[in-house]
């Protein structure tokens, strides 16, 4: 592999996935098997990359030569130190399910069943309208010319499912729900399935709301989405240091409420981003970005770390902006949040929206990701929502555009949330109060 | 290859399908960005993988592999073949609209294959480029990429088809930050091309960057509208991720079997204004090049929209048999491994009669929409309501271009917009990017869309809502 290199790594993939894609009955079933490597190497600190989807020999050869030839053809990288010389390992856990990695056609038959049951028993006049099941096995290894070598297995599962009710073209809803999970019964199919029906036949006489100022109750997987919007691509060492953060030089300052921290646990739990190690070889950790409202520091990989003379907080990604994505080894390394946790609180989320008395229960949005995470400016439209009167959820809302600046909701205009962390993107949050949000509406 | 794909195909049906095809991919990308006058990245890749796809009475079996080998893929034949019959009790295709067998190949005519061109060469256009964006103090960060795609697919059906085509594209993106008083401002813009190396050696890199961060200079300064509905001019950029969005998803045949689209049921229906009509086509100006899809159909020229009224939806093979027409050639699969799935190819409005100037002098009191710099957009097909994020864009005095406005977000009913029409520019611009796609049930593809400059008598402008 060195071959002419000062110093090289290899990155290898191996994954084997299951799907089955389905709508009132199922519409293909399928599996695929794929592998990859990438080669980095490093010439006089000039960079070379280049993958290919095999294993084989020559093809490894001909990714070898490629490299070569561009890292000659790069310039001086003056920030390059080195590919580490100590990779770690730590352990996690909930991360590889055995039932997962011996899935049977059968499993995903008998689930898609489950589904167009349960949604039928809600309501049998609810048509599903798209929905796919999948999971999967992750393989990676990786290792360098100073022979580290480490290989890690995780198993991932998803389940999207989208419901339609009503039939009148002013009369229809299309709701969605989503669960990812390490665990092929942490899916939850048949509650999935009950949420987005009940929904579903909620939402189909939602209208506006005129507009205005109001309190808001964000569910804990929307607010993740804000979260995920607003702050992932900020936070990170390669966007301070390159002048694409609002975050730079702010470290020690107040940024937030003093109830509000934000921890990236890049060992958490069965975590959809827990590994035993990131993608640069070094073993992930708890890594806070926000500790009672203060700015503790950013993350780090390898190469952003050493241009600072720091340690790696194990945060390197191949697949930003694709999570899990199977082709991760086609990237190299940039820094990304783990599993990034906006901390939760005691309540329920019911003695949330009962607290709030009046205002607006936002459950999804779209749009939010066109917000500004430089600027702050945040702006989502509501997909779906439900007014909060009296302290109870009322009718149904859409359509209404719902804005803010980010950085005054950290700064205590979040600080009542609830106890239910939920996965949304690279964020876990919680169902969150956000106070004094401008509603456009009719 | 073809062989292989064949002996596949033959093995399926062997097996027992009633139907099969297999696709083979290869393809090649090259991404290499820079950053504030540095060198960032230089991420090449080859890949290339198999797919098989077999029908097995009303039930459709996938199976896919990296691994090119014979005996491997005849593995895979088999296990699609298992995956469908595992499934066929609770499945329900109801089967494929009858297409002729096509033999076809189609090369995209390259003068210079981006691989022959040395990587130094490249290196030197891009940071170059990078390094000329620094207009200014006020320029905090400058990004800029060259981007590479070859995309070879060949494709064996069952029914006697067999397909290859061979598509290159190339493009170069500049995103630059400019700050002022405490407000930063992110321009993002690129131009890409399906053609070879020519394309990224005729252009002017270094005036591309400099003009997108001065773009950003004068945005960051710029005021933010105050929302409100007005009327407004939307360039060909905007408006044609505006049909992409809020038009074409909605003639997408699989959301209008599941009755999820707001077109459904409205085919014959007045639904714009009549001096609207619209295409998704597979070959068009700087579009994506796409002669036929991955179902082995030539992309046809698809009316979606003639003079105002919806004259048609875009369909695969068992999306047009539920409907009962002709398929339009828009099943399409990101890669080998993915099942095909109705998508756009280039959606765009046929230019009218107009100049700018005359669609200029209609308003009193408006904007001038742009799309360059724009963040792109996104829209609840069911009930039809879009939200875009535009770039700096400009306001509109008694019939004249006046200062630019920043932060301008577009929001509103498809279907009523689409009647606000009231004058179409009779000029004409497609463009596709190397960098972005679609995204649609996780998978992503290379489209394009564009338009005249267009007239509206209404649009919903959001700015900064307090």
């Amino acid at each position: 592999m060195k071959k002419g290199f000062d110093e090289a790594e290899a990155f290898t993939t191996r994954i084997v996935r299951s799907e089955v894609i389905y709508r009132d009955k199922i519409e293909a079933t399928k599996t695929n098997d794929g592998v990859g490597l990438s080669v980095r190497g490093v010439l006089d600190r000039r960079i070379g990359f280049f993958s290919v989807s095999s294993l084989e020999h020559k093809d490894i050869e001909y990714a070898v030569d490629q490299s070569l030839k561009i890292a000659k053809a790069n310039r001086e990288d003056p920030n390059w130190r080195s590919f580490t010389r100590k990779f770690g390992r730590v352990q996690v856990e909930g991360v590889v399910d055995r039932k997962i990695e011996q899935l049977s056609p059968k499993n995903l038959v008998d689930e898609v069943r489950l589904v167009l049951d349960t949604v039928h028993e809600v309501d049998e006049s609810l048509e599903v309208t798209r929905g796919y099941i999948s999971a999967g096995v992750l393989s990676n290894a990786i290792a360098n010319s100073y022979g580290c070598r480490l290989e890690r297995k995780e198993t991932l599962a998803a389940s999207w499912i989208s419901v339609k009710a009503g039939s009148t073209p002013d009369e229809k809803e299309v709701s969605h729900e989503v669960s990812v999970s390490r665990q092929w019964k942490g899916l939850k199919n048949e509650t999935l399935a009950r949420a987005v029906s009940s929904r579903a036949l909620k939402m189909v006489h939602a209208k506006p709301i005129p507009s205005g100022k109001l309190n808001t109750v964000w569910r804990n997987d929307a607010f993740g989405n804000i979260v995920d919007s607003m702050l992932t691509r900020t936070i990170t060492a390669d966007a301070v240091q390159e002048n694409r953060s609002p975050w730079a030089g702010k470290v020690g300052q107040l940024v937030a409420g003093e109830t509000v921290s934000i921890v990236d646990e890049g060992r958490m739990i069965g975590g959809i981003g827990t590994r035993h190690f990131d993608d640069d070889g070094v073993p992930q950790k708890r890594v806070p970005v926000i500790e009672k409202g203060i700015l503790q520091g950013f993350l780090y990989d390898c190469y952003t770390a050493n241009k600072e003379n720091r340690q790696s907080s194990g945060n390197a990604h191949r697949d930003v902006g694709s999570f899990s994505s199977p082709l991760n080894y086609m990237k190299t390394p940039s820094p990304y949040p783990n599993n990034l946790v906006v901390k939760p609180q005691r309540a329920s989320p019911e003695e949330i929206i009962k607290e709030t008395r009046n205002g607006l229960y936002i459950v999804e949005t779209i749009g939010e990701w066109l917000s500004d995470p430089i600027s702050g400016e945040l702006s989502a439209t509501v997909s779906s929502g439900f007014l909060i009167e009296n302290g109870e959820l009322g009718r149904a809302v859409k359509g209404v555009i719902v804005s803010a600046n980010f950085f005054d909701i950290l700064k205590g205009k979040m600080d009542l949330r609830a106890n239910d962390l939920e996965n949304a993107g690279a964020v876990y949050a919680p169902t969150t109060q956000v106070l004094d949000m401008a509603v456009a509406g009719e | 290859m073809e062989e292989l794909l064949q002996y596949l195909t033959d093995r399926a049906t062997d097996l027992g399908a009633k139907y099969a095809d297999t696709r083979f991919q290869e393809v090649k990308q090259t991404l290499i960005s820079a950053e504030n006058g540095s060198l960032r990245r230089y991420e090449s890749d080859r890949s290339s993988g198999v797919g098989i796809r077999v029908l097995v009475d009303n039930s459709w079996g996938i199976a896919s592999s990296t691994e090119l080998g014979k005996a491997v893929l005849r593995q895979k034949v088999a296990e699609a073949v298992r995956l469908a019959k595992a499934a066929r009790k609770l499945a329900a295709c109801i089967g494929l609209a009858k297409v002729k067998p096509l033999e076809a190949t189609f090369e995209l005519p390259v003068k210079i294959d981006p691989d022959d061109i040395p990587p130094e060469e490249k290196v030197r256009i891009l940071t170059e480029a990078n390094k000329s964006a620094v207009t200014g103090s006020e320029i905090k960060n400058s990004f800029s990429r060259l981007g590479f795609l070859h995309d070879i697919r060949m494709f064996v059906s069952s029914e006697g088809s067999k397909i290859k085509t061979d598509i290159t594209t190339c493009g170069f993106s500049q995103t630059s930050v400019a700050t002022a008083n405490g407000t930063m401002e992110r321009v993002p813009e690129q131009r890409s091309q399906c053609a070879g190396y020519e394309f990224i050696k005729a252009g002017d890199w270094d005036g591309f960057a400099r003009e997108v961060s001065q773009l950003a200079s004068k945005a960051v300064v710029a005021p933010i509208p105050t929302p409100g509905t007005y009327p407004a001019i939307l360039d060909p950029e905007l408006i044609g991720l505006f049909l992409h969005e809020a038009l074409g998803h909605a003639a997408e045949g699989d959301l209008v079997v599941t009755k999820e689209s707001v077109l459904e049921g409205r085919l014959g229906e007045s639904i714009a204004s009549e001096f609207v009509t619209v295409y998704d086509d597979g070959m068009v100006g700087n579009g994506y090049v796409v002669p036929m899809d991955d179902e082995g159909v030539a992309k046809t020229k698809t009316s979606i929209i003639e003079h105002g009224r919806l004259n048609g939806f875009l369909l695969s093979r068992d999306t047009a048999k539920e409907l009962g027409f002709p398929p339009t050639g828009n099943a399409r699969a990101q890669s080998y491994e993915h099942k095909p799935i109705v998508r756009m190819t280039n959606v765009y409005m046929q230019p009218g009669n107009h100049s700018f100037d005359e669609l200029l002098k209609g308003i009193d009191f408006g904007f001038y929409v742009r799309g360059r710099g724009t963040l792109g957009g996104q829209v609840d097909v069911g009930g039809g309501t879009f939200t875009f994020r535009a770039g700096p864009s400009y306001l509109i005095e008694k019939g004249e271009l006046k200062h630019m406005v920043r932060s301008v977000t577009l929001a509103g009913r498809v279907l009523e917009t689409l009647k606000t029409i009231d004058a179409v520019g009779k000029d004409f611009a497609v463009t596709t990017s190397v960098f972005g796609g679609c995204g649609k049930d996780g998978q992503m593809a290379k489209v394009g869309d564009g338009g005249p400059h267009v007239r509206l008598r209404k649009l919903t402008i959001g700015g900064r809502a307090d």
